[in-house]
């Protein structure tokens, strides 16, 4: 069992530091958000509707089947 | 989030004990208004320690939310859990009583009911509030005009 010596030491990071340690997760999720991004640019207003309907039905079909 | 493909387990997962107004305190916000705020700020929202003021990433998921717990809290009168049951339960429930189990388990269909018609329409209010175009925010965000020539933190 590790003693709390050999624990990495924690410390409080500055502002770029924290965004160093933030980038590799954000660049896995970002390119998630990227892609949605050109999608929307490519829906048409009925497709907008669409996912808005498809989701919103989905939504209270999930919060019922989970029990809320 | 699943219909638009930004499914996430570690923030499906972080909504756990949103219920309730936060852990069935029914003073915190209403979940379904937590998690389509949440929704919103996975796609527009700020992911670094720069100051909010000075953060395009902050401002726009802020504003793009004010829409919707606008329109939200027309429809169900108010913001939190309590005020919420009030409005479609007509009385505010303490979900933390074990004494009032019984009380709470008679009206589970009605309140499940009830939760699927606020949650759909939170969720409505969140892809809408995503795909608003951001030249529209202005007219419901009138503070956007102030953040909107920020520039976009670079990674």
């Amino acid at each position: 069992m590790k003693s709390k010596k050999d624990l990495p030491e924690q410390k409080i990071l500055d502002p770029s530091e924290f965004k160093d340690l933030m980038r590799p997760m954000r660049s896995e999720y970002e390119k998630k958000i990227e892609r949605l991004l050109a999608r929307m640019e490519a829906m048409s207003p009925e497709d907008k509707k669409k996912i808005v309907k498809d989701a919103s039905q989905a939504a209270g079909f999930y919060l019922r089947q989970s029990d809320g | 989030m699943q219909f638009l493909d930004i499914m996430d387990y570690a923030t499906y997962k972080s909504a756990s004990a949103l219920p309730g107004g936060v852990a069935v305190c029914g003073e915190g916000s209403c979940g379904a208004l937590s998690g389509a705020a949440m929704s919103v700020s996975l796609v527009y929202g700020r992911a670094s320690l720069q100051k909010s003021a000075e953060s395009l990433e902050a401002q726009e998921a802020h504003c793009r939310l004010f829409r919707l717990t606008d329109e939200f809290a027309k429809e169900f009168g108010g913001y939190t859990c309590h005020a919420v049951q009030k409005t479609v339960l007509g009385q505010a429930l303490d979900m933390r009583d074990p004494a009032k189990v019984q009380e709470r388990l008679a009206l589970r269909p009605m309140i499940l009911e009830k939760s699927s018609v606020i949650i759909s329409k939170a969720t409505e209010l969140a892809i809408e509030a995503i795909f608003e175009d951001t030249e529209n925010l202005s007219r419901f965000a009138p503070r956007w005009e102030l953040f909107k020539d920020l520039e976009k933190e670079q990674w």
